[in-house]
């Protein structure tokens, strides 16, 4: 590793190009193998539609009748004491514990973004595209989120809640 | 006072030394860290995991929440 050796040595320089290119795809094999691994199908229990509009969210239940209804938040005016301001909304998203379920998320008209943090959830509705995304829960409760995509003037004011039960 | 006078340091092959020693000490480090953090921090958090959720029951909580009255679903 002397001047002698590090300048215009192309041994070295090799050496120092391969072992990193090496060790680089050495990490990312099994990234790539865990990321598709988190794409694998898992043969959900039902599927549920998530709309985007400004400002609030449309849930479709299609695959046993035809549910469909929207979700504002509660105004500040219509809380009632326990309930939490900004994140209540009028209708909640109502799912199974332990089942996988498939959320296809889209929009109406501009970006939202459809997140669950509990849940580790976040995917963006975008419109004309359909997106998907799959989740089993475990634990029973209410679970908060916030459009987590600006979408205009109040964007801070459509949360989405879910309530889930065994 | 005298000063101190400390040694001269063995100059040449100095830069190369210091590398050498300072990649295998690099190696050695990184290698202890990354063993301490899986068996001290993330098998710890698999286990509390596979301990919460071996008898855990799902009823009792569901129940619990139904009384304390968060659900709008069910009464």
């Amino acid at each position: 590793l002397t001047n002698t050796s590090i300048s215009d040595a192309q041994e070295m320089e090799t050496i120092w190009t391969i072992l990193p290119a090496i060790i680089l795809i050495l990490i990312a094999l099994p990234s790539l193998r865990i990321l598709y691994l988190t794409d694998e199908i898992n043969n959900p229990s039902f599927t549920i539609k998530s709309i985007g509009h400004q400002w609030y969210w449309t849930y479709e239940y299609t695959d046993y009748g035809g549910l469909i209804f929207n979700s504002y938040m509660l105004p500040p005016l219509f809380l009632e004491p326990g309930d939490l301001r900004l994140l209540d909304v009028d209708n909640r998203v109502v799912l199974p514990v332990e089942a996988p379920v498939r959320m296809m998320i889209t929009s109406q008209d501009v970006l939202h973004s459809w997140t669950v943090p509990s849940l580790g959830l976040k995917t963006d509705a975008i419109p004309g595209r359909l997106n998907q995304t799959t989740f089993t829960a475990t634990r029973p409760g209410v679970y908060y989120g916030q459009c987590s995509e600006i979408c205009g003037a109040n964007h801070s004011f459509m949360p989405i809640v879910l309530e889930l039960i065994p | 006072m005298a000063p101190e006078v400390l040694p001269k340091p063995r100059m040449r092959g100095l830069l190369a030394r210091r590398l050498r020693n300072h990649m295998a000490v690099a190696f050695v480090l990184s290698l202890g860290v990354a063993a301490l953090y899986k068996f001290r921090v993330a098998d710890r958090r698999k286990k509390a995991y596979a301990d919460f959720y071996r008898n855990y029951d799902v009823m009792k909580d569901f129940e619990e929440m139904r009384k304390a009255g968060i659900f709008q679903s069910v009464k």
